[in-house]
């Protein structure tokens, strides 16, 4: 049982080894598209009030963001941040060419939103199947802008009767061409209910 | 006397109120809405950052800086406290940006907050000096109590001062 404040050890080691294999398969998929060795963070994992979570993730540099929303069993969103020059040298690598000195064309978005759509979705069914619960992805949506500004729209969508949330950080590095990206879950309380319970079964417990 | 004002930072569902001179900041609004509520005669302004348009449409009303609603509510009562006098009280707002959008749920919580915070003002009978709302990009906030200026920056939109 948990009352959405407090979680033992066992579970925040349980939930870390589930942002650990998400992370793992989202960034396989990475190195299949990129042909190139990617290294993960351990993932850091909280479980605090929404409106802690900008000082989490401040940044005032413009990033690039791309946002999926989770449904099912785990209600969220989850997004992939990305610096421009990651953003671009990722795109740089994946169709072979990108114009660092501009924006984002609508080819790059498209890259963008299909590196998102492809590492989010290994990452959500890695751990969907490694817990046996149904999580649904929204097709991704993208923006270029203030970080804050980023995490602020994700906490508005964020339901109205969520106080605190699951929030998930897993980072990783393309050493040999500095690249480096976050993939961020958040989840409400009842989601994390149903991932608590997923791993009781488990372990059967 | 030509000393820079203090800054104060101000964060998601917060607010602060303060006498002149001072400058509040809110950084990184999204969808969220920053109202600024001023008496230019006491030199009392407020800011406050706000995450979602009611009270009582949520569950969970633990912490009412959070509406747009109830934090109004909060602002106010805290000029009046310090001796501002309500008819004096003027506000602006920005923010309330759609930054993504889902096919053809665009869940615009940013249009609804800024018509919240709207409806809310006018039920107080507080004016409405200016406003720069909605759009796809985010905003940082500036509000000089002295001038009663609230200076919206955007990453690639420029700085425009309202």
């Amino acid at each position: 049982m948990t009352d959405g404040r407090t979680l033992t050890d066992f579970q925040k080691d349980a939930l870390q080894e589930v942002g650990n294999i998400g992370i793992g398969h989202a960034t396989t998929s990475l190195s299949q598209m990129v042909n190139k060795r990617v290294w993960i963070s351990i993932p850091d994992m909280k479980l605090l009030p929404l409106i802690e979570v900008p000082a989490l993730v401040r940044n005032e540099d413009p990033v690039v963001g791309v946002i999926l929303q989770l449904t099912g069993d785990a209600k969220g969103f989850l997004l992939l941040l990305l610096s421009k020059s990651t953003a671009k040298m990722l795109i740089k690598l994946i169709i072979g060419e990108s114009d660092e000195t501009k924006g984002f064309d609508e080819m790059e978005v498209s890259v963008l939103k299909e590196l998102a759509n492809i590492m989010g979705g290994t990452y959500i069914s890695a751990l969907s199947n490694f817990l046996s619960i149904k999580i649904g992805l929204s097709v991704p949506s993208q923006a270029y802008d203030m970080s804050d500004a980023i995490i602020d729209q994700v906490l508005g969508l964020m339901s109205a009767d969520v106080n605190d949330v699951l929030f998930l950080k897993t980072e990783f590095t393309i050493n040999e061409e500095r690249i480096d990206g976050k993939i961020l879950i958040f989840t409400d309380a009842d989601s994390l209910k149903n991932m608590l319970d997923a791993i009781n079964k488990l372990v059967g417990q | 006397m030509d000393k820079k004002p203090e800054k104060i930072i101000i964060g998601i569902a917060d607010y602060v109120v303060v006498h002149n001179p001072a400058v509040l900041v809110t950084i990184g609004l999204g969808s969220c809405v920053g109202i600024s509520i001023r008496d230019p005669v006491a030199r009392f302004g407020g800011l406050a950052h706000i995450l979602l348009p009611s009270i009582k449409e949520s569950n969970n009303k633990e912490n009412p800086l959070k509406f747009a609603d109830s934090a109004i509510e909060i602002v106010v009562d805290t000029l009046l406290k310090k001796g501002c006098v309500k008819s004096r009280l003027e506000a602006k707002i920005a923010g309330g940006a759609s930054m993504f959008t889902f096919g053809t749920n665009t869940m615009n919580i940013g249009e609804r907050n800024v018509e919240a915070v709207k409806q809310k003002l006018k039920e107080m009978n507080i004016p409405l000096l200016a406003s720069d709302t909605g759009a796809n990009y985010g905003r940082t906030i500036e509000f000089n109590i002295a001038s009663g200026v609230m200076s919206v920056k955007s990453a690639f939109n420029g700085i425009k001062d309202i």
